[in-house]
């Protein structure tokens, strides 16, 4: 239904415009038909009533599957006090020893491809790479961690140095835990991979030396690949804020001066209104993207 | 029950009041999709996704951090922007009026040459000047609102308004004669 706007309104909203733009005049019988013109000439289009109707079902119907899943939560909690406790050290310490993809499966979750690699050394090492994959059809695009590390691993130098003695699907247990024992999510949307990074670190494979200071990379590299991953994965830049890079050695609490560069660097993406906050991490020796922290709950 | 309560009531496990939110939005939010798109079948089909969306999310709306108006035409502007990136993986996101056809808008070979003539004039102007331009005499969206939504000042949000009028009228001639016969039709 198109507003109606009387010669008051229409004067009024010249005012508020005049006061920026000095070229507009107010008291202009011109001006003011121009502006009730252009306000009449709008596309005047109506909500067809029975795809409102059809759509107001789907929402009804929707809401009800929400509901009935959601139910179960609470009544556990209130069963036990120690439940938030109990699922957080089998999120962090239980699950990825158990490493069974089966019993913790559930939509919207976050898996890990985790490959064990056993140099040819008569097995002394072991490494491990660790792949972060996340499934959301809604929600989160897929992507991959440390592409320059599953690159590697794919290739045939790096197949016969160090050949796969196992690959499991494992769930990344971060986040917010919310669910019954034996399920493990994140909360819908959010995800934490931070606890799982000191993990990655300790085990990355043939990873070039620390980085004297006078290499480092400048700003505008460090945010350009980030920008570039960003946009390769289809995130949307429209509603953010420029990237900034998360400098904290620049910190003015920091009474000490790290003697090496930072191996990595993040980028940050902050959206509106807490709507979007993405964190991209990039390596400053490979100018690759190796981490991403993700608060998106929009897409 | 007022906005605030509805929400409430949603958080709170209620999620089938979510329909009274829906009454109360769906159609400024397919009016706004329609004006980014100019297909009506497009727009009822993001207008579905916007508002299942935002179901799904309102637990996560926080009210300390904005409106609820807002956290929901951002759902719907995300959503918009998905769609042309998918459609056209290389354009100007922001960019998409070129995009938008007139099918669904004009019903007349007179109303048709109208149509495109405005749709040239507005097409003239920068994306964020033609955005802004619609949703404050299109989409009878404030002058707040429009602040809340693109995340400037009241006053640049004026103030781009003004100059893209202004603009508008700079080509007067064609505007004026096209507004006019519309007029006439109407």
């Amino acid at each position: 239904m198109k507003k109606k706007y009387t010669d008051s309104d229409i004067q009024n909203m010249l005012v508020e415009l005049a006061e920026f733009v000095p070229e507009i005049k107010p008291n202009d019988t011109e001006w003011k038909e121009f502006l009730r013109e252009f306000i009449s000439a709008r596309p005047n289009i109506e909500l067809n009533e029975a795809f409102a109707r059809e759509l107001r079902d789907r929402i009804l119907e929707r809401s009800q599957q929400l509901k009935t899943s959601r139910w179960k939560i609470p009544q556990w909690l209130k069963l036990s006090g120690t439940f938030i406790a109990g699922a957080a050290m089998c999120a962090l310490v239980i699950v990825p020893i158990l490493r069974t993809p089966d019993i913790i499966d559930a939509p919207n979750f976050i898996h890990t491809k985790r490959t064990q690699l056993q140099a040819m050394n008569g097995g002394e090492e072991k490494h491990e790479v660790i792949e972060l994959i996340l499934e959301d059809s809604d929600n989160i695009p897929e992507f991959d961690i440390a592409p320059m590390m599953a690159k590697e691993m794919s290739s045939p130098e790096m197949a016969r140095s160090m050949p796969m003695s196992e690959t499991q699907e494992l769930m990344v247990a971060a986040g917010t835990l919310n669910s019954t024992i034996g399920e493990v999510s994140v909360e819908d949307g959010m995800i934490e991979p931070m606890a799982f990074d000191g993990m990655v670190n300790s085990r990355m494979v043939d990873m070039p030396p620390q980085l004297e200071w006078e290499k480092m990379p400048s700003d505008s590299a460090i945010l350009r690949v980030a920008t570039e991953f960003f946009m390769k994965h289809n995130f949307d830049t429209l509603s953010m804020s420029e990237p900034q890079i998360d400098k904290w050695w620049e910190n003015e609490e920091m009474t000490w001066e790290p003697k090496f560069a930072p191996d990595r660097v993040g980028v940050i993406f902050s959206g509106e209104n807490g709507l979007e906050d993405i964190r991209i991490d990039v390596d400053t020796r490979t100018l690759k993207v190796v981490w991403m922290t993700y608060n998106y709950s929009m897409r | 029950m007022d906005e605030k309560a509805l929400i409430s009531a949603c958080q709170n496990g209620e999620t089938e009041r979510f329909a009274e939110l829906y009454d109360l939005y769906v159609d400024r939010i397919f009016r706004f999709i329609f004006h980014k798109t100019m297909q009506r079948d497009l727009a009822e089909d993001l207008t579905s996704d916007t508002f299942v969306r935002a179901l799904e999310k309102v637990q996560q709306f926080n009210a300390e951090k904005g409106k609820f108006s807002t956290w929901i035409y951002t759902i719907a502007r995300n959503l918009i922007t998905d769609h042309w990136r998918s459609y056209r993986e290389h354009r100007d996101i922001e960019d998409v009026w070129d995009l938008a056809s007139l099918d669904d808008v004009v019903d007349s070979a007179h109303k048709q040459l109208i149509g495109e003539k405005l749709h040239t004039a507005l097409r003239n102007l920068s994306a964020e000047s033609r955005e802004i331009l619609i949703m404050r005499f299109w989409q009878d969206l404030s002058f707040a609102q429009i602040s809340e939504l693109t995340g400037k000042s009241e006053g640049a949000v004026k103030m781009k308004v003004g100059r893209a009028l202004k603009k508008l009228r700079a080509d007067a001639p064609t505007l004026a004669s096209f507004i006019a016969i519309s007029f006439l039709l109407q």
